[in-house]
């Protein structure tokens, strides 16, 4: 899929986000630069409000950025219309969203392959097979969505956004409305599925739990990168949380 | 809670705006139908009501706008200076009515579509209905006042000369004035109006009237001013107050604007139903949105009174506030159809807009009634179970399952439908009346039955867009099927409409053909004389012009009037001449034939079966028939026969026609030619012999059999504009129920949005969504309409009434069908492509 396969897989560089005009102006993002390697599991950290999801749009390509620019592999975002963003959503990105939003009247398994149905494209059986029971839940492939636990239904959502094997996942606050121990049984996914497909993977949270799965933790605090740190323990995640601020 | 409930709306103004543009399509179909047909029936009366303007008594009869081939009775003129003499009287003038046929500029007759062709002498204050709108009343023996619609189509000015024809060869005329008759437009009528000198002279009338109008001294009761002039009147002619007259005139016009006015009340009805299942469907769609809201209402701790607070005062606010809206788009409505239909060349009489009281009414009440009973439903929802339960609920997706409650009355409905179907074909009295009522029937049950089969049809329809494993087509076809009620419900308007198309293009269809076989089977002549517009009567001498031709066997005058007949009301009247009839026309006897027709004498009378059958007479009894002139006779039934087409109402032997009626011109004249005859050469003779003969054509059997089986085409017209009308409005209703339907699943859409979902996709999901619940109206509506056809021509088979699957209709009504839901979803299709992807994500 790249040809470049050591360079990064998403670049932002000198990012600005901001909303209205005037005094009344929101800074979302005051210049933040990122590179994802490929392989990486990125946590991004910070206060509600801090800019995190803004970011998260913005290297994905849901969203432009007031100023600077963003790469995703060798493709520059600028100046793409809304069918080549789509097309690249379709091809190089995952998604998992805070709630679940699965779609209601398809199973499970047709939910998980849906992205592949919009684009129409062949569906690879045998990895949709390997991401069933990855996700652990290949015995109930034909249930719908309300049959299923807030926990299971993120985890249909994991594997939808791996069936295209995109560059990379983005997740916003994917654990916001579990449990403990369904938000550990996730978390374990992701990270597997870093280290068995070697899958880039940004994952933004405020939950230090949730950041001390990623190797990079990077901390946002009112639009700007004010830290970064590899690998922590949750302990220490909740520890630099403070120091930051 | 008030201020909550406004605060609710207005933080929901979309969805509250949709719902009450729904409220206000509903409101508008009601309204605009209503205002349409009142219209309509405003302006046939108030031609009537125009020309008996000013007067308190009527002496003779007055020739109606839809009695026209009846030539009225005449009284001597000297009567009139009687009259004047008396003494209650203030003022009385005479008039003379009859038919004469406008010449365009291009030399052609005037075009008007079957309607009367009136010519009348003017009647001087303050009597005159006429209202001038140019010019001056017709002075002398060499002007006329045209109708002004006739004169604006046809490009006359005053000034300008037209050529008229009437009993005397044609002549030209210098136009004095254009004028209307009350308030209203004629529709497709004409009329002239010449001096009354003229008039006489024209129409070979002279020291004659037809109609005496009298205006009593003030303090005068029409009554005695009756009784007063009654005993100066010759045997046979009558008089009446204006009071009576207009009332026996407004009988006529309703008896012979049955299908017409049956018609538009039929209209009203469905324009409710439609009005109401368009408001429902879009309220349907936010029942699962809304009872969320409420139910999160209760579990915060408001009551069950707080609740039902809140929803009333938000339907009270949106239902009144569209119903409104609705209204006036209502009276725009009306005023389009009105529009259409005259730039399509339909001429139907038509006055300023009517808006009455009731239909205020009957269109506020449809909108406000449905939008607080949908309203109520989620509040019971909310509020009868514990508010958590009521939550959780709320967010299940509902699907019904045939609930006892329901299959008992649905087979109950069909079960009758049946019922009455069968009997229709087994009782011989009133079974039209009775297969209506089977159709009626059917429909209900369709209508309670369609949530049901909504996901099988689903799938049917739907197939050809999920076909190759298309998760989109898939998609559009769950998202209809999931919510089988508020589907079925936005598909049955277009179901309605859909299926009043096909049946009514079928019992047309049905009793065209039937017409043709009529004719075919009973017309034997060759030829017919009629006049040239194929209503009016023809001078007698017609027939006497063309005995002469070689080569004609045998020529039958036919006279026509209108009667009044004891049991069966107004009755078309056929004169005929029992000597020659039978050698132009074969009876069509119900039963043996009972008489050798050369035998029908004087006292005689023959009836169409269903004449017989109304006023409940047999072969062999007395039967009274009254002549507009008020003369009776008491006549013995001497056979019955089937016609509907030539001969309908009833047939007397001309010497007794023209004793009762008084008539001296003819309706046709039937010629036919004798075996070894040459065709071309005759009918070119007959044409010359009639060279002198004013205002008459020449037909064949086959022109006057398709003349025939064509008539009815503006009414027919005024039916497919309403039917538009509905269609129209069904679509704007399943154009409301998909944008409200999408703004229901913005996340939704944000999410496929994010997921890879171009917007071209994100259009053909919302067109495929559309498609299909028009796809599911569409079909129902089809065989529907093809069934009810079924039933009620079968019920008229006897009558020659066939039935054939109307292949051509049935494509253009499911083309129709499918091209109003790809039309439907463009809103919404369009303002979901534009979606933006983040805050439809963030959207709850
Ligand atoms: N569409 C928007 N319009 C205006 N302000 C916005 C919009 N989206 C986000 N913001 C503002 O931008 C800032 C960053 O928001 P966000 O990236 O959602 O923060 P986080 O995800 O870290 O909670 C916040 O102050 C938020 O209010
Ligand atoms: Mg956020």
């Amino acid at each position: 899929m790249f040809t470049d396969a050591d360079g990064p897989v998403v670049v932002g560089r000198d990012l600005e986000k901001r909303y209205g005009q005037g005094p009344a102006t929101v800074h979302a993002l005051r210049g933040v630069s990122v590179e994802l390697l490929p392989g990486s599991f990125t946590a991004i950290m910070g206060p509600s409000g801090s800019g995190k999801s803004t970011l998260m749009h913005v290297l994905a390509g849901l969203d432009r950025p007031t100023a600077g620019d963003v790469w995703l592999g060798p493709t520059r975002l600028a100046g793409l219309d809304d069918g080549d963003l789509t097309r690249i959503r379709r091809t190089r990105v995952g998604f998992v969203f805070q709630t679940f939003n699965l779609l209601p009247m398809l199973t499970l398994e047709e939910n998980v392959v849906l992205p592949l149905k919009i684009a129409g494209e062949e569906i690879d059986d045998d990895w949709l097979e390997r991401l069933l029971v990855a996700v652990g839940l290949q015995e109930r492939r034909g249930h719908r969505p309300a049959e299923l636990s807030g926990g299971e239904q993120q985890r249909v959502a994991l594997a939808r956004a791996l069936i295209t094997r995109p560059a990379v996942v983005f997740a916003d606050e994917p654990t916001g409305n579990l449990d403990s121990h369904s938000t550990e049984i996730l978390l374990h996914m992701f990270r597997r599925a870093g280290q068995e497909i070697g899958q880039t993977i940004v994952l933004v949270t405020h939950d230090p739990l949730a950041a001390s799965y990623a190797d990079r933790i990077l901390f946002l605090s009112d639009g700007q990168i004010m830290h970064e740190t590899g690998k922590l323990s949750a302990a220490d995640v909740i520890e630099t949380v403070a120091s930051v601020r | 809670m008030l201020t909550f409930a406004l605060r609710s709306l207005l933080a929901r103004r979309r969805r509250a705006a949709l719902t009450g543009l729904a409220v206000l399509l509903g409101v508008a179909m009601v309204s605009g139908t209503f205002v349409f047909t009142d219209t309509i029936n405003a302006a046939y009366h108030g031609l009537f009501a125009a020309t008996a303007k000013g007067a308190d008594v009527v002496v003779g009869s007055r020739q109606g706008l839809y009695s026209a081939n009846a030539q009225p009775a005449s009284v001597p003129a000297s009567l009139l200076t009687r009259i004047r003499a008396l003494h209650g009287v203030a003022a009385a003038q005479g008039q003379i009515s009859d038919v004469a046929t406008i010449v365009g500029r291009n030399g052609r007759i005037v075009k008007n579509t079957g309607s009367p062709t009136l010519a009348m002498s003017y009647l001087p204050p303050p009597f005159t209905g006429l209202q001038f709108v140019d010019g001056n009343p017709p002075l002398g023996p060499n002007e006329v006042v045209l109708d002004e619609n006739t004169a604006r189509r046809e490009g006359y000015r005053v000034g300008d000369r037209v050529q008229i024809v009437t009993v005397q060869p044609a002549r030209r005329f210098a136009v004095a004035g254009l004028a209307r008759l009350g308030n209203a437009s004629t529709g497709g009528a004409t009329f002239a109006v010449f001096d009354l000198a003229t008039a006489q002279s024209l129409f070979d009338a002279r020291g004659e009237l037809n109609t005496i109008y009298v205006a009593g001294t003030t303090g005068t009761p029409p009554a005695t001013l009756k009784r007063e002039i009654a005993p100066l009147l010759p045997p046979g002619i009558s008089v009446q107050t204006s009071a009576q007259e207009t009332h026996a005139d407004l009988h006529q016009v309703d008896d012979q604007l049955g299908v017409l006015t049956g018609g538009l009340k039929a209209f009203g009805f469905i324009a409710i139903l439609v009005g109401a299942f368009v408001i429902a469907g879009a309220l349907s769609i936010t029942l699962a949105q809304r009872t969320n809201e409420l139910a999160l209402l209760r579990a915060l701790g408001a009551t069950r009174r707080q609740v039902l607070d809140a929803v009333l005062v938000e339907a009270a606010v949106i239902g009144t506030l569209a119903s409104a809206a609705g209204l006036l788009a209502g009276l725009g409505a009306a005023y389009l159809i009105r529009a259409v239909l005259g730039a399509s060349g339909v001429e139907v009489p038509s006055t300023s807009l009517v808006l009455e009281l009731r239909t205020v009414l009957l269109a506020i009440a449809v909108g406000l009634l449905v939008t607080i009973a949908a309203g109520l439903v989620p509040a019971a929802r909310a509020t009868f179970v514990s508010p958590i339960e009521a939550l959780l609920e709320s967010r299940r997706p509902a699907r019904p399952r045939l609930s006892p409650v329901l299959i008992g009355p649905v087979l109950f409905l069909a079960l009758l439908g049946a019922l009455f179907a069968f009997a229709s074909v087994e009782s011989r009295r009133d079974r039209l009346t009775v297969s209506v009522i089977g159709a009626v029937l059917f429909v209900l049950a369709a209508m309670l039955i369609t949530p049901f089969v909504v996901p099988q049809l689903g799938r049917l329809v739907g197939w050809p867009l999920e076909r190759g494993g298309r998760i989109l087509g898939r998609l559009a076809r769950e998202n209809t099927t999931r919510t089988p009620v508020r589907t079925a419900v936005t598909a049955s308007s277009l179901m309605i409409g859909l299926a009043l198309v096909l049946f009514v293009s079928v019992y047309v269809g049905g009793v065209r053909a039937s017409t043709r076989t009529a004719i075919d089977r009973t017309l034997s002549a060759d030829y017919a004389i009629v006049n040239r517009d194929g209503t009016g009567s023809i001078p007698a001498p017609s027939a006497r012009a063309v005995a002469g031709v070689p080569g004609v066997l045998a020529v039958s005058s036919i006279k026509q009037a209108t009667a009044d007949v004891a049991g069966a009301g107004q009755t078309t009247s056929a004169g005929i001449d029992p000597s020659s009839v039978g050698q132009v026309y074969r009876f069509n006897w119900v039963g043996a034939q009972p008489l050798a027709l050369a035998d029908l004498g004087p006292g005689d009378v023959l009836l169409e079966r269903d004449t017989a059958r109304a006023a409940h007479a047999q072969v062999g009894q007395q039967l009274q028939v009254a002549s507009p002139a008020g003369l009776r006779a008491n006549l013995v039934v001497r056979g019955i026969y089937t016609d509907r087409a030539l001969l309908p109402g009833l047939a007397l032997p001309l010497p007794e026609f023209d004793q009762l009626f008084n008539q001296i011109r003819v309706q046709q004249v039937l010629i036919k030619l004798a075996p070894d005859a040459n065709p071309a050469s005759t009918l070119a003779q007959i044409k010359a012999s009639l060279n002198s003969v004013p205002g008459v054509v020449v037909r064949s059997q086959r022109q006057l059999r398709d003349q025939a089986s064509g008539q009815a085409g503006s009414i027919l017209a005024l039916f497919y504009a309403l039917l538009a009308l509905t269609v129209v409005m069904a679509g704007l209703g399943i154009a409301t129920a998909t944008a409200l339907s999408i703004h229901e699943r913005t996340r939704e859409l944000g999410v496929l949005r994010a997921l890879g979902m171009t917007r071209a996709q994100t259009r053909g999901l919302v067109r495929d969504e559309s498609l299909i619940t028009a796809a599911i109206g569409t079909m129902i509506g089809a065989v529907l309409g093809i069934v009810i056809a079924w039933l009620v021509t079968r019920a008229l088979t006897a009558e020659g009434v066939v039935f054939t699957v109307p292949w051509l209709q049935l494509a253009l009504v499911i083309v129709v069908g499918l091209a109003v839901g790809v039309l439907a979803a463009v809103p919404a299709a369009a303002r979901a492509a534009r979606l933006d992807i983040l805050s439809a994500i963030a959207h709850e």
